[in-house]
């Protein structure tokens, strides 16, 4: 049988980025610490996933000032929130495949 | 990529998106501990205002009692606002040591979203308490801090346990009683803030732990 692997995401392949993908598909917004501490991994980890999934138009930045501190959040964008569902269509496929 | 592995990340999205939008941090001990400082209080303004609650004679006959008293209103104000700031320091204290324990970050936006969404009924609610005060309208502070207290659960209910849902329909049922049966206001509130935390806290720590 072939695998129809259409809706698969090369971008959401990443275990990492499939997790941001996850809490910002269920809240409108989050910010980089509370994401770090949600994930629990390094700053650069995070950060470096977050620029991936900026680049392919995932997510979008939001730079807001809290206390003149800079205070930096991502919001998923609809190519973004499209991209993850066909993705979980994708891995749903392949689990129900091997049954 | 295997199955095995498929399926792992798919139950820890699912935790994530649980872990995310819900603050779970709550204690069940803080709910008992409050309800047993309003039976605490409950008894005290009782005695302090002779008020037998067993013994219930006749609405009148309840009211007479109640005006009575030399100075009803301090004794209730002070109580209550002591009894409400201890609950809530036990609150978060308690939930800041659980948050410790989970490693879930206690101000996170799960728990803003949880204080924003309870916020604006209570703050109505505590504006209605005070404003019956300031016109004379005793019997009407008790019944209305339980509905609006139980709004407030239900809609903080959406994030974070689904128990404080019931909690909160019960609590608005029993205000709306205490509203029907105005002289009994205490009593109500003795079993709102009282007796259903104890429970709701028993069930909280027998169903997540403490």
């Amino acid at each position: 049988m072939k695998l129809d692997l259409s809706l698969y995401d090369k971008v959401l392949e990443n275990r990492i980025r499939l997790q941001i993908m996850s809490v910002l598909m269920v809240n409108e917004a989050y910010d980089f610490n509370s994401l770090k501490q949600l994930l629990d991994i390094t700053d650069g980890n995070l950060a470096s996933n977050l620029k991936s999934l900026e680049k392919a138009e995932y997510i979008e930045v939001i730079k807001t000032f809290v206390d003149r501190k800079p205070n930096t959040r991502y919001r998923s964008t609809e190519k973004g929130r499209k991209a993850f569902r066909d993705h979980l269509s994708a891995l749903e496929k392949l689990i129900s495949s091997g049954k | 990529m295997s199955q095995d592995d498929v399926l792992k990340d798919l139950s820890h999205i699912r935790s994530l998106m649980e872990k995310s939008t819900k603050f779970i941090s709550i204690s069940g001990l803080s709910g008992i501990l409050a309800g047993v400082y309003t039976l605490i209080a409950v008894t005290f303004v009782g005695w302090k205002l002779k008020i037998h609650w067993l013994v219930f004679g006749d609405s009148s006959h309840a009211q007479r009692l109640f005006l009575d008293f030399s100075d009803p209103l301090r004794t209730m104000v002070i109580t209550g606002v002591l009894l409400l700031l201890i609950s809530v320091a036990t609150g978060v204290y308690l939930a800041l040591k659980k948050a410790e324990k989970t490693g879930q970050a206690a101000w996170n936006p799960a728990s803003r979203i949880l204080l924003l969404s309870v916020a604006a009924p209570l703050l109505t609610g505590g504006m209605i308490a005070i404003l019956s005060l300031i016109k004379g309208y005793y019997y009407v502070v008790a019944p209305c801090f339980l509905i609006f207290y139980g709004l407030a659960l239900y809609s903080g209910s959406h994030f974070s346990f689904k128990e404080l849902r019931v909690l909160g329909v019960l609590q608005i049922i029993l205000g709306l009683l205490a509203y029907g049966y105005m002289p009994f206001g205490l009593l109500f509130f003795a079993l709102g803030f009282g007796v259903l935390h104890i429970l709701y806290g028993a069930i909280i720590i027998k169903k997540y732990g403490a």
